[in-house]
């Protein structure tokens, strides 16, 4: 029955649908139960990677009018109004979900306002910042057929700018009201062509999915469970191949690039946010290629990441938040989903003039990396978003000549030879396995969490109240930098609980970061 | 529909359709020129009957008065007595317009002449109406009422009225055989003749009667008294004006309003719907009004027009003043030549989120924030249709927002099918605009992007607000269909919705985060609404009441006061202010006491603007050692506060700080745009990183901190701008650590005049102390290492939302007066604490408290008898205002090197001890070099002969500041530069 049910699902929805409409009892709740229905026809995760899936490779155009497409997105927007649509035509005959309901103009005058329904409209793309390791893991491998150029409509939607992306209206008819800006979720459902409603301005003509259900992702994308045995050799293999592949075996840098890496806001108020990481001293590219190898390296690790190349031109071109213009949120660089890491490179950096847009996106830069929100511009008012990126700066001199972060670690090359900015190719083979294994460690860990018992504590009090007596000059602040530093510690150990063992070991890892800067 | 006898039967209608001279009327009983109806035809083009909205009215009156011959309006009365005349007014050019001009100048557009001979139509409409019909855009009814004066039955039989049911038969074509369409496919509610105002019409599909309706509503005109709505509010619960007298509370308030409305000429009337409520025969018409606006609100209208005759006739036969003879006739034609329109407002506002289905075609309350709105679009009202075999001519009105073009022509002789064509410049146009209202800031839920409606505004309320204008509106919610094509029928299962708007209130909105201080606004400021009588005396309450409806308010109000009796209310509010960081008690209390705030005063007589104002807002400077939290101390206010603004004085220009001219990018045009300061007038202003402010900026806030205001001179434009605002700043010490063996202003890079506008000056300094440290590392792991914090250690606290509820609610409903004992406590306190100076040892006299200090006190107590909600300023308000400002001064304002509070350390810059100190010098020093020779001492050797005199360790900037004052004084001259200065002697002087 099940099967039937799904190759039904799978070949023509929209007569599924259809079908399912007149063997309900209860129509108010419709909506509910298709998104129950479908939701557990794709129950399993083989029937799921079935459903074709909506992506840079398998744009809009690969698909059939009105099939049934997975679709992994973030939302960008979601200030378009809801929209109203009559839940059932004719005799009995389900409304909603595109289907072709035209009306005569006569029927209008007795139209049963009762039979009106809402449905949540919002903008959606691809995930912007997803890496190609993740992508097919969530996608299953797929056949590489027909690879068409996306050729995507309102750009401006999209916040990385000059990359093949996907964008399209998405409808939902059932709690679409709780997507916020910036969610990940996999949309399922049908792809249609409509066009976009507004009082104001021309409609233009979009790719369209009709929601049938959607599921959402969690921070990591793929689900992760913490802790997980037997990293302790996984973790030393991790920060050494960090080091030689990219930072001229710099382990240091390597491991704090991994503290900072799997930290994540915990809590808002009172704030407890994750730090963002300067490497100081990084040198500037000798060749043509700009592209660290660090990027290459973190994009293989993380699920979700992003190189932000700055240079003069950039910082005054592009918008770093997004920002409604004539009702249409427009993208910002930096409308990333939580869980996303950016890797700011600031080699391109030339003399010049910083146009009053490049110091508005420093700014907003500064402060998305210090209080994790970014601000919307709306016309009259901004609203300050809040957001979960974590920021790895790479400067050349001795500070971030933009940004001010809370940690800054000298880089120490090992020899001054090593090319740092060596292509992807070159960046040292791994099997799978132990990539995967990486991935698992980093993935785990940044959803993991750590317990600090009754003695620990005491323990630390002691060692801030010791030292303090040693040194006046140390603050609370440094209580707390060093109590965030500590538990991310414990996270990349996937230890449970915070242990007098660990707080040594970041006293000294801070201590030679402390001696250097 | 209403029809009661007709004067004229259609054959004897006099013609005048194409209005030029009077001698071609009698032509015109001919068969009408075919070119009548042709655009274009200069004569046409000219006729009155032109309806183009694009013609101004004032001119259509014109051409009208010169087709009958006069050269002059003349105003001859109507109903003249014994006259034979008709009482039809001349309906002017557009019958049944609305507005005839954008702003509703009614009298220019609609001019009145009386014609003694026959009753003659003046066929500038081809309907014949005897009043103006009220086609409101908002509503899209089309029932039609006639007015029912006392004086006019009586005359019913010269009298001449048309309802509607004449609109699909062209007046110039009363000879034809009339059409079988039926004359109502627009109404909702099936016509019946008027004649008797209590006919049995209901509402159709329900059992609403809509001639009792209008009774009711006539009652509730008629009989609504202020007394009323005062019982309901009380039940309620709702703060309630106490009443100068009883009789003020007998005031029949419509019949008031109606007079108002006559003698200003003004045509809408405000309907407060709670005084529905609060009538108790009315209840009932307060829930129809909320269901069927459509149907209920012309029935209104058409009341309100009913009472507006009647209660004119009344004045008149009473013989008031303005309503003798002839003048009371002419008011009374002018009332009937108007219309009037009832703008009902009131209900509860809703979020624009929660609009669904349900709510199609009832009468809703949003509020939200103008962000765009379109040029005004003519609307088409009433359609003009021609057939083009016959050329017989239907008019048709515009139904749900759209018109049904006939399918073929109506006449039966005719009846062509698809032969009506729309004739553009005969069908009749209102002014319509499209507004985008975006929710306002406070009512999106958290994360989530802000949504949108579309609010259609007619007539009067067009151009009423503009793009940035926050607003209150009523409205009936629509959906309409959305068509696949604009040029084919059908249409899809897509519904867009939007607002029919019939009410506009700009300004309103009370919101989470604190309201606007009123006392800061000028006396009495009126909240910008529409034009229109009535219910303006209400806003006040309502703009507090705006927020989440009454019950949510009177639940919220029952909360506060509760909580503001319980006696650690103080300790509690304090807590619950940035409950992250850690002690600092009296800091947080001080803040606390700055978001209440004391209250303004001015002196009522005195030259313009009511004389000077005494600032009621006060002003906090944290001063100490990095790390101490003082920035995320500020963001937590914030927060908090209303109108709050948080800068950096770093970043911050003085332009950013204060206001600016600019050109704006698409006008062109030079707009001020105000900075941080400006903006939050009537709020608090956040200055973190206050020291690295530059000068410019720093100079600034002098003024606002003591005039509040902020001038601006800039492109030509001087203006001075209100800035009426708290400033809490937070400033580092000079050399990032603060140095306890310096005087204050020694370690704040802050000019001494600047520092003494603070109310409070907190010392937050980090002391290496074992047990404090152990506090503070306990508080800090507890709450930085556990997954799910407890904000301040599990002890109770407010919520943010309610703390700054509570805020607002004090500061806009508590004003203490100061008590006669509070008043004692004062004088008590200020004494002591200049007392606290006196020395008895010695006669010197250090200066602890100036009237400065007084002032202070005084807002602090205010603001401590707000905060418990106490209308009095009582004795306990002082003790702890006192006490605080005791101990801001008593760190701030302590003398290191002698431990005494010095007041002019902060006033001046330079202590008591101080300027002992430099005497001694430089006695001491003008003693040396009278010794010395006339070649003068060495700056260096002068230094090591005082300090070997000196007791104490010789202050090297204080010697610098002693030779300067010398020099000045003329008595000694310094040469040479740096380590090679010597000092001489002024010989003889």
């Amino acid at each position: 029955m099940v099967s039937s049910l799904l190759a039904d699902a799978l070949r023509d929805p929209t007569s599924s649908l259809s079908h399912l409409y007149p063997s309900t009892g209860d129509k108010s709740n419709f909506p509910a139960l298709v998104s129950r229905h479908y939701s557990q026809i794709f129950k399993t995760q083989e029937a799921f990677e079935e459903i074709p899936t909506l992506d840079v490779n398998y744009p809009p155009k690969s698909h059939q009018p009105r099939s049934l497409v997975r679709f992994r997105a973030m939302v960008q927007d979601t200030s378009p109004s809801p929209e109203m649509y009559l839940s059932e035509v004719g005799e009995g005959a389900c409304g909603g979900w595109g289907m072709d309901a035209t009306l005569n103009e006569s029927e209008i005058g007795i139209l049963d306002y009762s039979k009106l329904k809402e449905c949540t409209v919002v903008w959606a793309v691809n995930v912007p910042g997803e890496t190609d390791w993740c992508k097919q893991k969530l996608d299953g491998a797929h056949p590489d057929a027909a690879r068409e150029v996306p050729t995507p409509v309102r750009t401006h939607k999209f916040p990385v700018g000059d990359v093949p992306h996907v964008g399209i209206q998405v409808k939902i008819y059932d709690k679409g009201d709780t997507l916020k800006s910036t969610d990940v979720v996999t949309f399922v459902g049908i792809l249609t062509t409509e066009s976009t409603h507004s009082d104001l301005d021309e409609s233009i003509s979009v790719p369209t999915l009709h929601v049938l259900f959607w599921k959402s992702h969690p921070r990591t994308l793929l689900p992760r469970s913490y802790p997980v045995d037997g990293v302790d050799g996984v973790r030393g293999q991790l920060i050494s191949w960090i080091a030689t592949e990219a930072l001229g075996g710099d382990t240091d840098a390597a491991e704090w690039i991994l503290l900072v890496c799997i930290a994540r806001t915990i809590s808002r108020h009172p704030a407890l946010l994750q730090p963002s990481l300067t490497i100081s001293h990084f040198p500037l590219p000798t060749t043509e290629i700009t592209t660290p190898t660090l990027s290459h390296v973190l994009s293989e690790l993380l699920p979700s990441f992003l190189t932000l190349p700055l240079s003069l031109d950039l910082l005054n071109k592009l918008h770093f938040a997004p920002e409604s213009k004539d009702e249409d949120l427009h993208s910002g660089f930096l409308q990333q989903p939580a869980g996303t890491t950016i890797l700011v490179n600031e080699s391109g950096v030339q003399e010049g003039k910083l146009a009053e847009n490049g110091i508005n996106n420093i700014l907003i830069t500064q402060d998305v990396m210090s209080s994790q929100t970014i601000p919307y511009i709306f016309p009259f008012s901004r609203f300050s978003f809040p957001t979960d990126i974590n920021f790895v700066v790479l400067a050349q001199g001795k500070k971030s000549a933009f940004f001010k972060t809370d940690i800054g670690v000298e880089l120490k090359r090992r020899s001054s030879d090593v090319d740092l900015y060596k292509p992807k190719d070159r960046v040292g083979g791994l099997s799978s396995e132990i990539l995967d294994a990486f991935r698992e460690l980093i993935g785990s860990a940044s959803s993991g969490t750590v317990k600090v018992g009754p003695t620990m504590s005491a323990y630390i009090q002691n060692a801030f109240v010791e030292e303090r007596q040693k040194s006046p000059s140390i603050t609370q602040d440094h209580l707390i930098h060093m109590m965030t530093v500590a538990k991310l510690m414990a996270l990349s150990m996937h230890a449970t609980e915070l242990t007098p063992e660990i707080w040594e070991r970041t006293k000294t890892l801070e201590s030679r970061r402390a001696s250097l800067s | 529909m209403s029809s009661p006898p007709m004067e004229f039967p259609s054959s004897d209608d006099v013609d005048m359709q194409d209005g030029t001279t009077l001698a071609e009327q009698s032509m015109a009983n001919a068969p009408p020129p075919q070119s009548l109806f042709l655009p274009g035809t200069p004569s046409v083009a000219g006729t009155p009957a032109r309806r183009s909205a694009a013609a101004s009215s004032p001119i259509r009156g014109e051409i009208a008065r010169r087709a009958v011959g006069m050269a002059t309006p003349k105003r001859t009365p109507l109903f003249a007595p014994g006259g034979s005349s008709s009482p039809l007014p001349f309906p002017s050019s557009s019958p049944a317009k609305k507005t005839p001009a954008r702003r509703g100048n009614q009298r220019a557009a609609t001019p009145r002449s009386g014609i003694d001979s026959e009753p003659l139509d003046f066929p500038t409409s081809p309907t014949v109406i005897a009043t103006p019909r009220n086609r409101r855009g908002d509503i899209h009814s089309s029932l039609a009422f006639t007015p029912t004066s006392a004086r006019q039955r009586a005359k019913r039989t010269i009298k001449s009225d048309f309802g509607e049911g004449d609109l699909n038969s062209d007046g110039t074509h009363l000879s034809m055989p009339p059409s079988s369409a039926p004359g109502g496919p627009l109404l909702s509610a099936p016509a019946a003749p008027s004649d008797e105002p209590d006919e049995i019409r209901a509402i159709w599909g329900t059992t609403v009667n809509l001639g009792e309706t209008m009774k009711l509503f006539r009652d509730f005109m008629r009989g609504f008294k202020v007394k009323y709505r005062i019982a309901h509010d009380r039940d309620n619960g709702e703060r309630t004006r106490a009443l100068k007298s009883p009789e003020e509370g007998e005031v029949v308030l419509y019949e008031q309003y109606l007079r108002r409305m006559r003698q200003t000429g003004e045509t809408n009337l405000n309907l407060d719907m709670v005084n529905l409520l609060a009538y108790p025969p009315t209840k009932k018409l307060h829930s129809q009004l909320v269901k069927y606006p459509q149907e209920v609100v012309p029935a209104m209208d058409q009341v309100l027009k009913d009472l507006m005759l009647e209660i004119a006739e009344m004045d008149q036969e009473e013989g008031m003043e303005g309503m003798f003879g002839e003048e009371g006739e002419a008011e009374i034609a002018d009332i009937m030549g108007k219309i009037y329109k009832v703008r009902p407002y009131g209900l509860k506002t809703v979020n624009m989120r929660d609009l669904n289905p349900t709510d199609t075609d009832k009468l809703v309350c949003i509020k939200g924030l103008v962000i765009r709105a379109t040029p005004v679009i003519p609307d088409m009202k009433v359609a003009f249709f021609r057939c083009l075999t016959c050329s017989h001519t239907v008019q048709v009105e515009i139904d749900r927002g759209k018109i049904s073009e006939p399918a073929r022509c109506p006449r039966d002789v005719c009846a062509s099918v698809g032969t009506m064509s729309l004739i553009h410049n005969r069908c009749e146009f209102a002014d319509r605009q499209v507004i985008r209202l975006q929710e306002t800031p406070d009512a999106v839920p958290d994360g989530q992007t802000p949504h949108t409606v579309s609010l259609s505004v007619y007539d009067e309320l067009v151009d009423v607000s503009k793009p940035g204008d926050r607003l209150v509106v009523m409205g009936i919610f629509r959906s309409v269909p959305v068509r696949v094509n604009p040029r084919t029928r059908t249409i899809k299962s897509l519904f867009k919705t939007f607002l029919d708007v019939v009410h506009v209130k700009i300004g309103g909105g009370g919101s989470g985060k604190l309201g606007l201080d009123r006392s800061t606004r000028p006396g009495g400021e009126r909240i910008p609404g529409i034009g229109g009588v009535g219910g303006q005396e209400d806003d006040e309450d309502e703009a507090t009441s705006g927020g989440g409806g009454q019950m949510k308010q009177v639940q919220m109000e029952g909360k506060m006061r509760e909580l503001s009796q319980r006696p650690d209310v103080y300790d509690l509010l304090s807590r619950s202010l940035a409950p992250s960081i850690w002690s600092m008690e009296d800091v947080k209390k001080g803040i606390l006491l700055m978001l209440f705030g004391g209250t303004n005063k001015s002196i009522a007589r005195g030259g313009g603007g009511g004389g000077p104002r005494y600032r009621g807002d006060i002003n906090v400077l944290l001063v100490g050692d990095p790390g101490t939290s003082k920035s995320q101390i500020l963001m937590y206010v914030h927060k908090i506060a209303p109108r709050g603004v948080f800068t950096s004085g770093k970043g911050s220009s003085a332009v950013g700080l204060t206001a600016y001219v600019t050109r704006d990018p698409d006008s062109k045009q030079l707009v001020l745009e105000s900075g941080a300061l400006v903006l939050s007038d009537g709020g608090v202003c956040c200055i973190d990183e206050f020291d690295k402010m530059s000068d410019a900026t720093r100079s600034v806030l002098h003024e606002v901190m003591e005039q509040q205001t902020v001038s601006v001179a800039k492109a030509g434009i001087i203006t001075t701008l209100n800035a009426r605002t708290s400033i809490l700043a937070a400033a580092n010490p000079i050399n990032s650590k603060y140095d306890d063996s310096l005087p204050i202003p020694r370690n704040i890079d802050l000019p001494p005049t600047l520092i003494s506008r603070f109310d409070l000056l907190y010392l937050v300094l980090d002391k290496v102390d074992e047990v404090i440290d152990r506090k503070l590392a306990e508080h800090l792991v507890g709450l930085y290492l556990e997954d799910a914090p407890e904000t301040g250690g599990g002890e109770d606290i407010l919520p943010l939302d309610e703390l700054s509820a509570y805020i607002t609610y004090a500061r806009s409903r508590i004003h203490p007066v100061i008590t006669e004992d509070a008043s004692e406590e004062l004088v008590k306190s200020y004494v002591e604490m200049r007392k606290a100076g006196e020395d008895p040892r010695s006669n010197e006299k250090r200066i602890t408290a100036t009237t400065r200090q007084l002032e202070s006190m005084i807002r602090l107590s205010e603001a401590h008898a707000r905060m418990r909600f106490s209308p009095f300023v009582e004795l306990e308000d002082v003790k702890e205002a006192y006490r605080l400002m005791r101990e801001a001064i008593r760190t701030s304002a302590m003398d290191p090197r002698t431990g005494k509070i010095d007041m002019g350390l902060i006033d001046t810059g330079i202590g008591q001890q101080q300027r002992r100190m430099r005497g001694d010098m430089r006695k001491e020093m003008l003693s040396v070099l009278d010794k010395g020779n006339s070649r003068g001492i060495k700056w260096s050797d002068a230094i090591k002969k005082l300090e070997g005199q000196s007791s104490v360790r010789l202050d090297h900037q204080e010697f610098t500041a002693v030779i300067l004052d010398l020099e000045r004084e003329g008595l000694v001259k310094v040469v040479g530069e740096r380590d090679k200065r010597v000092i001489r002697r002024v010989e003889g002087a």
